[in-house]
């Protein structure tokens, strides 16, 4: 099956950190990722690589078998792959809940009756029922997760990507996302530091470190653990 | 009794305030100030609070009223030394007084009390600039988060030490402070312009809730008509 999305060869680096040098990586449709990895590895530059909010310095980005490099470009590409932010102040940027679940669909130019009937359905595939008319910034900060997430959905997305979704929820609704993760969700790619979500969640893990992607190894785990318990 | 939709309250405003502040008779002034007080009463807006914003806004026209019965010409009241004071600028002063709080009152009234987002939405249905609504609106839906932010840097300085005060060490700490703000602030305005074009932002902002147009809102337009009109009669006869 041709890949959704294809980065080849690619390189990118900030100013005196460079951080990928022939970077080969391609997201499947139905494949359930997880990436882990040191901080400031690259992990969430690698989703913005992927969605056009940073351009590679070289090599090239497939998206369904077209290259994309300008702006415009990516407009498809960021309709049918979604980013979960890690911040997701940032992502709620609307006065009530109804109306940043509604500025995506409403942007892609569908009709008000489309646009309800996804609202409606995100709003009760995340337990949300009757938020409608909350403000966003009165939000706790796991219903603030929750609502960013679904601001991504109601796009729609043919793909997610999440970076670092479970930091600020409770056990309740750290549950909830599982849930969601494992039933409803289809095809996603989530950055965590939690080796126990990602193992629930992902088929596959992926360890990033100096510029390389490879098979996370339960054996690196054990090292990793080992490495602590040293100091304790 | 259901509030006027929010766009004829603005229009109201809009057009008390322009009619008000050209009024050239002392009928129209004080027709206008009486029927802010009845607003005030109407909408039950009295509080301690108005009475503190309208004294607030009052201290910038003291000095105007201050001044002008001294440096109007007309007929002489009383002399300060070099100073006459006249009649024609008391009475002046007494006028832009009067106007001002008129105006402010009314304003208040009508439009304080609303939620300010209530307010930028009606505003964008009132097809004002885009761009201007939405800076409106970014201001409102993230100042909350700055102070808090910056409420956060400060007791995070004061943790390790900091204390407020007029010295150069105390100085150099606020610098730092607002220099973070700024670039905290900064850094969220990309964020938050990302997050817009990843939902497909391309200049235009949607709007979803659209006000509904309920039976009371005919007797608010109807009223309110019939005031502006005896207004207008009254202030350019």
């Amino acid at each position: 099956m041709k890949p959704l999305l294809e980065l080849k060869d690619l390189s990118f680096g900030y100013p005196g950190r460079p951080l990928f040098e022939g970077l080969n990586f391609s997201l499947q449709e139905g494949a359930r990722i997880g990436l882990i990895g040191p901080n400031g590895a690259g992990k969430s530059t690698l989703l913005r690589l992927m969605l056009g909010l940073e351009r590679p310095h070289g090599g090239k980005i497939y998206f369904r078998g077209q290259e994309v490099k300008k702006e415009s470009d990516f407009y498809p590409v960021r309709r049918e792959i979604g980013l979960l932010f890690q911040d997701p102040e940032d992502q709620l940027f609307c006065p009530t809940v109804e109306e940043d679940l509604a500025f995506g669909p409403l942007n892609l130019g569908l009709s008000r009756q489309e646009v309800a009937r996804r609202v409606a359905e995100v709003l009760q595939m995340l337990g949300l029922e009757g938020f409608e008319k909350r403000l966003t910034y009165r939000l706790s900060g796991g219903e603030k997760r929750l609502v960013a997430l679904g601001a991504v959905l109601t796009m729609e997305p043919r793909f997610l990507l999440l970076d670092e979704p479970t930091g600020d929820l409770d056990w309740k609704n750290f549950q909830k996302l599982v849930s969601l993760l494992q039933h409803k969700i289809p095809s996603y790619l989530v950055i965590s530091h939690d080796f126990e979500f990602l193992e629930l969640v992902c088929e596959e893990i992926l360890w990033l470190e100096e510029g390389r992607l490879e098979p996370f190894r339960r054996d690196r785990r054990q090292s990793l653990y080992a490495g602590v318990r040293r100091f304790l | 009794m259901a509030s006027p939709d929010p766009r004829l309250k603005i229009l109201f405003c809009f057009c008390y305030a322009i009619l008000v502040a050209t009024a050239k008779s002392w009928e129209a002034v004080l027709w206008a100030l009486v029927s802010s007080l009845f607003f005030a009463f109407l909408f039950r807006a009295w509080s301690f609070k108005l009475l503190k914003r309208l004294l607030l806004a009052d201290f910038f026209l003291f000095f105007v009223v201050l001044t002008l019965p001294f440096t109007t010409p007309g007929e002489s009241l009383a002399r300060f030394g070099p100073l006459s004071l006249s009649r024609e600028g008391l009475l002046l002063a007494a006028f832009i007084f009067c106007k001002s709080n008129a105006i402010l009152l009314t304003t208040y009234v009508f439009l304080a009390q609303n939620n300010a987002f209530e307010l930028a939405h009606a505003l964008h249905h009132l097809r004002l600039p885009s761009g201007l609504v939405q800076l409106l609106f970014f201001t409102l839906r993230y100042l909350e988060l700055l102070q808090r932010e910056f409420r956060r840097l400060l007791e995070a300085a004061k943790l390790r030490g900091f204390v407020p005060r007029t010295a150069l060490r105390s100085y150099r700490g606020w610098a730092y402070l607002f220099a973070s703000l700024f670039l905290r602030s900064y850094d969220r305005s990309k964020r938050v312009y990302e997050a817009m074009l990843l939902r497909g932002y391309r200049g235009y902002f949607p709007v979803w809730h659209h006000f509904s147009w309920a039976r009371s809102d005919l007797f608010w337009l109807l009223g309110g008509g019939i005031y502006l009109v005896s207004m207008a009669i009254l202030a350019y006869r």
